[in-house]
């Protein structure tokens, strides 16, 4: 049994295993797939910002949405605070002028003639139109005095 | 084209400087991880990380400026592979039955292995052919002296378990 420094060395020398075979290959192979990758990721910088404003392009904007509010009458809820009187008054909807309402006897009696006989209806209210209107004359009496008092 | 042909160059040099290290910087990272797998793959990475900086093409001492990188490459890994590092002691045979079965070689190295780290990195790389104790200093970054220290303890430290071990197998 050799236990001397010789021995030892030599052992040490063995210590370390051989690689598997072909560890040169694998790192060269390794090296150059590597490289290739990082070329590969190298070219898409100058195409980057094209993909970007294309991206900007395509992507969708945003459709105004129309919202068409249909007045409807909602009665308040129970426990909603009811606003005071004067309130609301001013937010009661205001009737449009002149009022829409039917026609009377007369304004129809008046149309009827209007439609049968235009002429005599055209010379009825041109007659009253021009008709003076007469304006009786004013006395003023003068004041009565009280005698001073 | 100037361009092209020295970089065609320079991957000739490359490979041929694959093809004649890439079995000594197994042994180093293995010096330190103990594990094949580990080893191959520290390898890798010291000769793409050469490649991709190219400091190789400068370096004036190729085994040691290889060895350097391929340390410090395998000594980050330690921690993160730890947990894969193979047993200290075979399951199948301590060192003494070692040695009764005419297996000094496998005794030796187990008894390697048992030794404390920073002992045992220092003896292991002693092993690998062409590292001398300053570039043993140079690769692991301590002192050369510090380095021959070690290296005293740890032979005598195995020389003395096996003395010790040869004794009881006499007697046995």
């Amino acid at each position: 049994m050799g236990n001397d420094s010789d021995d030892l060395t030599a052992a040490m020398a063995q210590y370390i295993p051989e690689p598997r075979p072909g560890i040169e290959q694998r790192v060269l192979r390794h090296v150059r797939t590597a490289q290739k990758r990082r070329r590969r990721y190298w070219t898409l910088i100058p195409v980057l910002p094209l993909l970007v404003l294309l991206l900007l392009m395509l992507w969708p904007r945003p459709v105004p949405v129309v919202v068409r509010v249909t007045p409807t009458r909602t009665l308040p809820l129970v426990g909603q605070a009811v606003p005071p009187a004067h309130k609301r008054h001013h937010r009661e909807k205001v009737q449009p002028f002149p009022t829409p309402a039917p026609l009377t006897e007369e304004e129809k009696a008046l149309q009827a003639l209007a439609a049968s006989r235009p002429q005599e209806a055209q010379q009825l209210l041109a007659h009253e139109d021009d008709k003076p209107i007469e304006i009786p004359q004013l006395q003023i009496p003068p004041l009565q005095s009280d005698g001073g008092r | 084209m100037r361009d092209a042909a020295r970089e065609s160059l320079l991957v000739t040099r490359f490979e041929s400087l694959v093809e004649r290290q890439a079995k000594f910087v197994f042994r180093v990272a293995y010096a330190v991880l103990r594990n094949p797998e580990g080893a191959e793959d520290v390898v890798q990475e010291t000769f793409l990380k050469l490649y991709r900086n190219r400091a190789w093409e400068g370096m004036e001492n190729e085994r040691a400026f290889l060895a350097r990188v391929a340390w410090r490459i395998a000594v980050e890994r330690i921690p993160r592979r730890g947990a894969e590092l193979p047993e200290l002691v075979s399951q199948d045979a301590n060192p003494e039955d070692a040695l009764l079965t005419s297996d000094w070689m496998g005794a030796v190295h187990r008894l390697v292995d048992a030794l404390p780290e920073e002992l045992r990195q220092v003896l292991a790389l002693s092993g690998i052919e062409g590292l001398n104790s300053r570039e043993i200093a140079e690769v692991a970054g301590i002192p050369e002296g510090t380095v021959r220290t070690r290296l005293q303890r740890a032979r005598q430290l195995v020389k003395q378990k096996l003395e010790s071990m040869g004794r009881s197998a006499c007697g046995k």
